[in-house]
């Protein structure tokens, strides 16, 4: 019989102090804890960790695919560092945005007791031990691309809208490529696929590496509209920092299918239209679509399109007509005008073009005079 | 009121108009007489033998050696039906094709224009008659099963109306098997119970038929029986059902033959539903055995269809299902819930495109093959029979 393992004494918990801003503080926590499982079967992955050093504090968060590191300056007491829940912090600090300072007081005592205090409000907390918190692994730069962080959101922000399976297989990540100083984001779902494009600095790294989607859809919610990001791709990572903050997202090793392949070189007929029109008649079209699973006909008439919907269930039908400069001859197509709609919703152009070959190959949207910068390529509905 | 235009012995008509020859003879038209299909449609003439519809043809060769036996020329009868609803349209939207020479219409409301629903009926018998050379019975009634009823009772060439006071009248007296619904064995139950006439059946007291026959029989039958109908006659109604049937040349037990007649029954089927651009969520079997014992089993699809290959993969199965222990004399394979527009299938960009997807592409190769080549230019392998030996010289 052993005696049971007597509990690890470990070092004495520091003592950490330090004052900031709140709301700077708050805004630090709260995209920390964006990386946070909402539930998981390790409760480590629930906490954060708070390093207070020279002047500077760290959040950081962790779980299986990403990390999240974000600093931000202090008014230094003592040196020190503590875990807490991430979610609870996040509440507590919303609180404290009532308080009459502007201020917020952070200290841990010996007994890891943590004070939160801003003039008129206290809160206590039991700290965690900070030791065994999995360490950030930031790759290194030597391969490393510099683009606007603007840039990087929209390209994001194109491709993570295809994000649900509808049939046949799902690929959850999307491939974050360079080649030939020109960046490419790429995702399917297997019933479209969204290529979003743009030159970067000349002499950026050739690199083919694929992300899971959820993490760089999160990523897009935190990119700032200013400055640069520098992406550094390690051999398992890819990091993204920008102020004060790395993101850092561990790379798939999941196979993408070969995109070029299925972009359609050319197509027989190409009709351009108003996005917004387009969108009002997509979506005029949807209280006889909703039965079908937003089933609608488009018409590719001479001079415009004609989209409708039928449904046999109420014996109803609707037609919406949207002016187009056609090329080609007329073809009528269905799609799911959802997908369609997700399109409309980031392509950011007033104008759209829609290449179509026949029913049961894909069409493509693209937004009008930037042919290269976006292609949604979706799959028809075949009847 | 409700006019229902029933043409006059259909197929043997349009050939006795095109072989005027033919007047006054016993014509039947159908299956080969030295073979074992059934009539389809004879002549009054030919009836004075003993021959109807749906009789085996040898049996009419029996009753009517002398008769003018012809093979079925749907084509021609499609064409000469296609100008038959035309004549109807002209005198109301409201026409209801019941099937190839049959039709309801409503003439509510049009008196003003054509005079009282009699002399609408005489115009219509005379257009078509002088249009299409063809004649035709007409009844004029208060609603659609009396409406029916009236045609039936002139035939042939007939004019009958029934008006609402007449309505007992000429009910009362008829066998209970002229109330739709009212089959052999129906009529049976009400036979044991003394019922003979439509007139005992609308005063039956209700209980004792319901004891019997269940509470939805009853009264349907009790309603037609008092000459109440209240169906619509529905312009657009589509076709329910879809079928197609062959009597062997001799009763087969061999389970692969019996598989190769269905495949392609199915193919007809299957080209039938696309031709007229419907798909089907069941499928039916139909099977009579060499004692002429006949019986149906019918399943539901996952999913809509008008591919022959799923068509008959589901007869297949009710087949093996419900493998007959005598040799079968026919075999019939009916699509009998027909849909409009088919169920839509979301294209993949990668990997094989659903099954669905594929048999269509290829059902639909296959039809346009057929329609430049004729029927027989594509077939499936197994319904090529072996070529016969060159003779020797």
């Amino acid at each position: 019989m052993l005696d049971p393992a007597p509990s690890a004494p470990g070092p004495t918990p520091n003592p950490m102090r330090f004052s900031c801003h709140k709301a700077e503080l708050l805004q630090a926590v709260q995209i920390a804890t964006r990386v946070l499982p909402s539930q998981t079967s390790e409760p480590l992955f629930l906490n954060l960790l708070l390093t207070a050093e020279s002047g500077t504090l760290s959040v950081y968060a962790t779980q299986h695919q990403v990390s999240l590191r974000r600093q931000m300056p202090i008014e230094m007491g003592e040196a020190g560092k503590v875990s807490l829940p991430g979610a609870l912090l996040s509440d507590i600090l919303q609180q404290v945005q009532t308080s009459r300072s502007e201020g917020v007081d952070f200290s841990v005592d010996s007994e890891r007791r943590i004070k939160i205090t801003s003039e008129g409000a206290h809160y206590r907390l039991a700290g965690i031990d900070p030791e065994g918190f999995p360490e950030l692994k930031e790759p290194g730069a030597d391969k490393s691309l510099v683009v606007p962080g603007a840039l990087l959101r929209d390209l994001i922000k194109r491709v993570v809208v295809v994000n649900s399976a509808a049939g046949g297989a799902s690929y959850d990540e999307v491939l974050f490529e360079v080649r030939d100083a020109t960046l490419a984001l790429v995702a399917t779902d297997s019933v479209r696929l969204a290529a979003a494009r743009h030159a970067v600095a000349a002499g950026s790294p050739d690199v083919d590496v694929r992300l899971p989607l959820v993490t760089l859809a999160e990523l897009g919610k935190i990119l700032p509209g200013e400055g640069d990001v520098q992406v550094n791709f390690g051999s398992h990572q890819v990091s993204f920092s920008f102020a004060q903050t790395v993101y850092v997202a561990r790379t798939s090793d999941k196979s993408f299918p070969n995109y070029r392949s299925i972009l359609p070189k050319d197509h027989p007929r190409f009709a351009t239209v108003d996005a917004r029109a387009l969108g009002d008649a997509l979506k005029g079209v949807a209280p006889l679509a909703r039965v079908n699973k937003h089933r609608v006909r488009l018409h590719v008439e001479s001079n415009r399109l004609r989209i409708t919907s039928t449904s046999q269930e109420v014996g109803g039908e609707a037609e919406r007509l949207v002016d187009a400069e056609v090329k080609g001859d007329p073809i009528e197509l269905s799609f799911n005008s959802r997908y369609i709609l997700d399109f409309l919703g980031v392509c950011d152009s007033e104008k759209v073009k829609l290449g179509v070959t026949a029913g049961s190959l894909p069409a493509t949207f693209r937004p009008e005079g930037a042919d290269n910068d976006y292609v949604y390529l979706l799959m028809p509905i075949n009847l | 009121m409700i006019l229902h235009v029933d043409m006059d012995a259909f197929f043997a008509a349009v050939e006795q108009r095109d072989r005027p020859d033919l007047a006054g003879k016993p014509v039947i038209v159908g299956a080969d007489p030295k073979g074992r299909g059934v009539v389809s449609t004879c002549s009054y003439e030919a009836r004075r033998f003993g021959v109807r519809s749906a009789m085996p043809i040898r049996e009419a060769f029996r009753r009517c050696p002398q008769g003018v036996f012809l093979p079925v020329r749907m084509e021609q009868y499609a064409a000469d039906s296609r100008r038959i609803m035309e004549i109807l349209g002209r005198f109301t939207p409201l026409v209801e094709p019941l099937s190839i020479d049959e039709a309801f219409l409503d003439v509510s409301g049009c008196e003003r224009l054509f005079g009282p629903p009699e002399q609408m009926a005489q115009r219509i018998k005379q257009t078509i008659l002088e249009e299409t050379r063809l004649p035709c019975s007409v009844g004029v009634a208060p609603n659609k099963f009396l409406a029916k009823l009236a045609t039936e009772l002139g035939k042939p060439d007939g004019l009958t109306v029934i008006t609402p006071e007449r309505v007992q009248e000429v009910l009362s007296p008829l066998p209970v098997e002229r109330v739709f619904g009212v089959g052999r064995r129906t009529a049976a139950v009400l036979e044991s119970l003394g019922i003979r006439t439509v007139g005992e059946l609308g005063r039956a007291p209700r209980a004792a038929l319901v004891a019997r026959l269940g509470p939805a029989a009853v009264s349907h039958m009790q309603d037609l029986a008092a000459g109440r109908d209240d169906r619509r006659v529905e312009p657009h109604r589509s076709p329910k059902q879809l079928g197609s049937e062959r009597t062997f040349e001799h009763d087969v037990s061999d389970v692969g033959e019996m598989r190769r007649s269905l495949l392609a029954l199915s193919g007809d089927v299957g080209a039938g539903l696309r031709r007229q651009g419907f798909t089907t969520i069941a499928v039916r079997l139909k099977v009579r055995t060499e004692d002429f014992a006949t019986f149906t089993r019918a399943m539901r699809l996952p999913r809509e269809t008008a591919s022959d290959r799923t068509l008959y993969r589901a007869a297949c199965h009710l087949l093996d299902a419900s493998m007959p222990e005598l040799p079968v004399r026919l075999l019939g394979v009916a699509a009998c819930e027909l849909r409009t527009g088919g169920e839509p299938v979301q294209g993949t960009l990668f990997g094989p495109p659903p099954e669905e997807v594929r048999a269509a592409r290829v059902d639909a190769a296959v039809d346009s093959v057929r329609r430049r080549f004729g029927t027989q230019a594509l077939r499936p392998a197994a319904l090529v029979s072996k070529p016969k030996p060159p003779k020797a010289p």
